[in-house]
């Protein structure tokens, strides 16, 4: 096939999307309204595990203003349980959206109204009494796996939702044999993302059309389709999901849980009902994630080579990571990924999946890599200072070089390219290691701040096709020559700030020789575009991007075809260039005149061969060259394609008086292969490591063993402001990767993945002087002290009235 | 989060104001509305009457009054913060403010608001205890003036009944050797403050200490002055003598855990930042010259 010339893949190319943005002409789902639309509110749970015993409407269904009040028993009748999005070997509640016999987490909806306003919906939930049995709670991981615990479905017979493991090598003779064995125990706690727009969805269920029409916030319009359509047992093909801006997803709208509660009121009332959660209601019961426990031992050869890995993940998913939300199987990938990027002789691993009565768990950048991530970079930096080894030097020993791609991981994914030590190396120069160092020695002690530098290096494998779920392992998008000689490309990928609406116009302009402006980008509704699943687990770059790109190439060869027959000239001979097509020294058509000519001057009759492939447009299905889901000899499968890499350094002053840690300079060098836009891949690096200190500083939902949520609003649930973060430098490596058309892979979850093990590292470090060792996050000030109380030598400097 | 049905009157006099307060029984008065709305909007506050009182002239004014700095109800924090009478005769309440919120809180926000509303760890409120504010309550049947330490009952409580309205607070201006600091942790800037401590030194003859105040944020139920006399008082204030009444302060206050940090954490903070704010007040009352 002809190649192309890059010219806009590459290109810091201004965001089409943002004139509409940044000047509040964005159109979101709430910006949306319809006559005779009615507004959603939904009563919900205040306790954590409860029988309900009884629910009396009848005073809120007889206020003026009130046209629906839907219980979970009234749901029962006209809808199914919500459709599992991941199915993996897992035990899958029979669970509503509306609760019904049980509730099972603080805030899950049990009424829902639709009113002629807010207010009034909100008015009329004051009108409802609800009878409750209230039960025992848990909400910690390892009390919810131990005997005796209390039950969320005693049908199960425990709390365990899925368990998985797998063995490679002689593990048990490994760590026999050791030189040296580690051991740790790393919780994460439990946090998510937070978009500007919350879950927000407008049902129209037309009675007259038998047509469900769904505006909603969602990151996969095809894939809330298909789990709306199931969860009703109303036909697919009647359902339109139409998904305007967006305004925020992080793998946070990955499903349709709460959304179809405003679907079913409109089926009950044949109005329109829009529901736009409040941020109460997202803090208690949007996807939630994080949570988790591990258990690592590590064998290290006396020259500081790693042996073996044998750990354990004890997951939390809430109430639920199987219906509500996909949030189950993000620990099977962690298990899957915990040897990171580094060799390993022998390596055991075990997960287990608790639920328990905290509100639902969905993906939240990262969906397990940041689970892998987050032990073995605190062990690796925590092992080199036992060794008597830089964190660098015991990384750099370790890595898998960068002449041995591809790969085969001891778990089985086979890394396609990369160079890990290079990334390193850049990152040493970039935040310049040696002179922090020298800093730091010169100044501890003088005061009461701490200097201290923690490093983290990452894998992101991206582009999962992972089997028995919505997470699946193809892409569909369409590219069309439009009469007039622009071209649209259709795609059920959504643009949900990644900015794929502009990268997506570089990579089709490049192919057909066109500039990004002659090219837009269709997405956001079902009824437009291909069944394409949509931008999670960073597959853009990786499934899309290829897609697109071969679709175009496709159309371009027969373009190429109908102009080589008009020209009696070789296909082969010719090119896409300034919008046109050419013959070397010799012919030109623009798009337009060979537009025109296919559909109108004459049309294709006349311009066409019989030979020749569809002109017009091109559907074309790309999957993975490399993914497989038939276990090799040792068992194992591959579900990702592309595997992008990393490192990450932050630089700390820590308090030792107040605990208060502030961050100094955060420096990321990754590789991501080709880069399509360089603006927005430094503006994804820069986010997603801000949502990551977030995690590693303040960011918790912090339930108390009754299952009771106590920070429901954002002056008590934190997010970094732009106080809190210094700038952030970024370089990069270009790693292009083989199995990808373009040599892309995908980028929107690595520096989400490093921050909190890099911001351990650096408080580690900062305070060596009192061997301080972080047993839990966020790090808060409060926790910062916590650690330091339990050093003899801080207690003497420090501890008020010494 | 939208807040249950209410009236709303908007009155621009005195008069005006208290007719209004006697006419409705669950009124509640809105000044610059950043602490009301909010609870309004979670129904944790179900008034059925608004009164708006912005537009009260009589209420938005800052004047010296012989020793005394009088701040009207309707005082803006950043008018406060903007004031050059106010930087320059009680330039910890200028220190103060600054740590309030962020710009569009401090915009539209009010001084008296935040008083008769009493966050334990309002800014305004710590360094109106360590400057020994009083503040002056009216009805329709006359005024009371009452010290801001008897004002403050509890956490959101003050000594106000339902007709009556904060109309001003007074402010003693300080001696002229005096220093002042204001010292706060938050989580983040612009948060409620974890604990936060207002100091006012005066020193006399060999560099002594001749008076002190000190207040504290977020350990107690309202915003609480501590007496750090014995410890500093007579005395050059070096580490050793704020350490003291560190340790003073840590035997006279329980913070309790609450949603923002443990009370462990709370009294170690608040033996942090006495320490810091005393020795911050000295120099600064030192600065001022003999």
């Amino acid at each position: 096939m002809t190649k192309s010339t890059s010219r806009w893949v590459g290109a810091s190319l201004a965001r089409k999307q943002d004139l509409r943005l940044v000047t509040g002409h964005g159109r979101y789902t709430d910006d949306i309204s319809v006559p005779g639309m009615l507004h959603a509110a939904m009563l919900r749970s205040p306790h954590a595990h409860a029988r309900i015993k009884s629910v009396d409407v009848s005073r809120a269904r007889a206020l003026p203003g009130v046209h629906a009040v839907l219980t979970g028993e009234d749901a029962k009748r006209y809808w199914g349980p919500l459709a599992p999005t991941i199915d993996i070997g897992m035990k899958v509640p029979t669970v509503y959206a509306l609760a019904t016999d049980k509730v099972y987490y603080m805030g899950e909806p049990v009424v829902a109204i639709a009113a002629d306003t807010r207010y009034l919906a909100e008015d009329a939930l004051e009108f409802i009494d609800v009878e409750y049995e209230v039960l025992p709670a848990v909400t910690d991981t390892e009390a919810a796996l131990a005997p005796g615990a209390p039950l969320l479905y005693p049908e199960w017979g425990d709390n365990v939702q899925c368990a998985w493991g797998m063995s490679v090598g002689a593990v048990d003779e490994t760590f026999a044999r050791a030189d040296h064995v580690f051991e740790f125990r790393l919780p994460q706690h439990r946090y998510s993302g937070a978009s500007l727009e919350g879950r927000a969805a407008l049902a129209h269920y037309d009675a007259y059309n038998r047509k469900l029409t769904l505006h909603c916030s969602t990151q996969a319009p095809n894939l809330v389709r298909t789990l709306v359509a199931q969860t009703f047992r109303f036909p697919e093909h009647d359902v339109q999901v139409i998904a305007p801006d967006i305004g925020g997803g992080y793998g946070n709208k990955l499903q349709a849980d709460a959304e179809v509660i405003p679907c079913l009121l409109s089926l009950a009332t044949g109005r329109p009902v829009k529901w736009t959660e409040s941020r109460q209601e997202n803090l208690l019961s949007g996807m939630q994630c994080r949570d988790y426990v591990w258990y690592l031992k590590v064998a290290v050869s006396k020259d500081g080579i790693l042996q073996g890995l044998d750990a354990q993940v004890l997951g939390n998913v809430g109430c639920d990571g199987t219906c509500h939300a996909a949030g189950a199987g993000k620990f099977l990938v962690a298990a899957g990924y915990v040897p990171g990027p580094y060799k390993w002789h022998a390596f055991r691993v075990a997960t287990k999946v608790a639920v328990s009565n905290k509100a639902p768990s969905g993906a939240y950048r990262g969906y397990g890599k940041d689970i892998a991530n987050y032990p073995l970079e605190v062990a690796m930096s925590r092992m080199a200072d036992a060794l008597g080894l830089s964190p660098a030097e015991f990384r750099r020993r370790n890595f898998v070089g960068k002449d041995e791609f591809p790969y085969q991981q001891i778990s089985g994914p086979v890394y396609d390219s990369g160079d890990y030590a290079q990334c390193l190396a850049k990152l040493l120069e970039l935040v310049d290691y040696d002179e922090v160092k020298q800093r730091q020695a010169a100044t501890q002690g003088k005061s009461a701040k701490y200097l201290g530098i923690g490093i983290a290096s990452m894998l992101e494998p991206s582009g999962g096709a992972v089997p028995s779920c919505i997470f699946n392992s193809y892409e569909v998008a369409t590219v069309r020559l439009m009469p007039e000689g622009g071209v649209l490309v259709l795609t059920g990928h959504q643009d949900i700030g990644q900015g794929s609406e502009t990268t997506l116009c570089q990579v089709v302009a490049d192919e057909l020789g066109l500039t990004p402006d002659d090219v837009r980008v269709v997405y956001g509704d079902t009824n437009a575009v291909p069944y394409g699943l949509g931008p999670w687990s960073s597959r853009g770059a990786t499934f899309n991007v290829s897609c697109i790109a071969e679709a175009a190439r496709r159309l371009k060869a027969n373009l190429f075809e109908v102009v080589a027959n008009l020209w009696q000239c070789e296909a082969a001979g010719l090119v896409a260039a300034d919008g046109a097509i050419v013959e070397p020294g010799g012919r030109r058509m623009t798009l337009r005149e060979l537009g025109n000519k296919l559909h109108l001057w004459p049309g294709a009759f006349g311009v066409v061969p019989k030979h020749v492939a569809n002109p017009f447009e091109v559907t074309h299905y790309w999957t993975s060259p490399i993914a497989s889901w038939t276990p090799d000899e040792l068992g194992r499968i591959r579900l990702y394609t592309t595997h992008p890499s990393g490192s990450s350094a932050i630089i700390v002053e820590v308090d030792a008086e107040t605990g208060k840690i502030e961050v100094k300079d955060v420096a990321i060098v990754d590789d991501c292969g080709v880069i399509i836009n360089p603006t927005i891949v430094e503006g994804q690096l820069h986010g997603g490591y801000v949502q990551g200190i977030g995690g590693a500083l303040m960011e918790e939902f912090h339930y108390d063993e009754r299952g009771q949520l106590w920070n429901t609003d954002l002056t008590s649930y934190l997010h970094p402001l732009a106080t809190d973060v210094p700038d952030i430098k970024c370089d990069h490596v270009i790693s292009p990767s083989p199995y990808t058309t373009l040599g892309t892979k995908g980028m929107g979850e690595g520096s989400t993945i490093m921050p909190c093990a890099a911001m351990v590292n650096a408080v580690e470090d900062a305070l060596k002087p009192f061997g301080v060792r972080v047993d839990q996050l966020p790090l808060t000030p409060e926790r910062v002290i916590r650690l330091l109380k339990t050093s003899s030598i801080w207690r003497e400097m420090y501890e008020v009235g010494a | 989060m939208k807040p249950k049905p209410f009236d709303y009157v908007r009155v621009d006099t005195l008069p005006a104001l208290f007719s209004a307060l006697a006419a409705h029984d669950n009124a509640k008065i809105i000044a610059g509305g950043q602490s009301l709305v909010p609870m309004m909007n979670f129904r944790v506050a179900q008034p059925e009457v608004l009164v708006d009182i912005n537009g009260v002239e009589a209420l938005n004014h800052v004047g010296r009054d012989g020793d005394w700095l009088c701040i009207g109800a309707m005082a803006r924090y950043q008018d406060l913060i903007d004031s050059p009478l106010v930087r320059e005769s009680l330039p910890l309440l200028s220190e103060a403010l600054g740590h309030v919120g962020y710009p569009a809180i401090r915009n539209r926000g009010t001084l008296g608001g935040s008083v008769v509303h009493n966050d334990p760890s309002a800014e305004g409120g710590v360094a109106l205890c360590c400057l020994g504010a009083e503040v002056v309550v009216a009805s329709a049947k006359g005024e009371r003036v009452v010290p801001i330490a008897e004002f403050f009952v509890t956490t959101y409580l003050t000594d106000i009944a339902p007709h009556e309205v904060l109309t001003e607070i007074r402010i003693p201006v300080p001696l002229p050797r005096s220093g002042s600091a204001f010292r706060e942790l938050a989580k983040r800037v612009g948060d409620f403050a974890i604990v936060n401590v207002a100091a006012l030194v005066s020193v006399g003859a060999g560099d002594k200490v001749s008076a002190v105040s000190l207040a504290l944020g977020g350990v107690a139920e309202t915003p609480l002055s501590f007496d750090v006399g014995p410890a500093v008082i007579g005395h050059p204030l070096d580490a050793a003598r704020a350490a003291e009444a560190a340790r003073l302060v840590d035997a006279l206050s329980d913070p309790q855990d609450d949603n923002v940090a443990g009370g462990e954490y709370k009294r170690h903070l608040a033996g942090v930042l006495v320490k810091q704010a005393l020795l911050a007040a000295y120099i600064d009352a030192m600065a001022k010259g003999a």
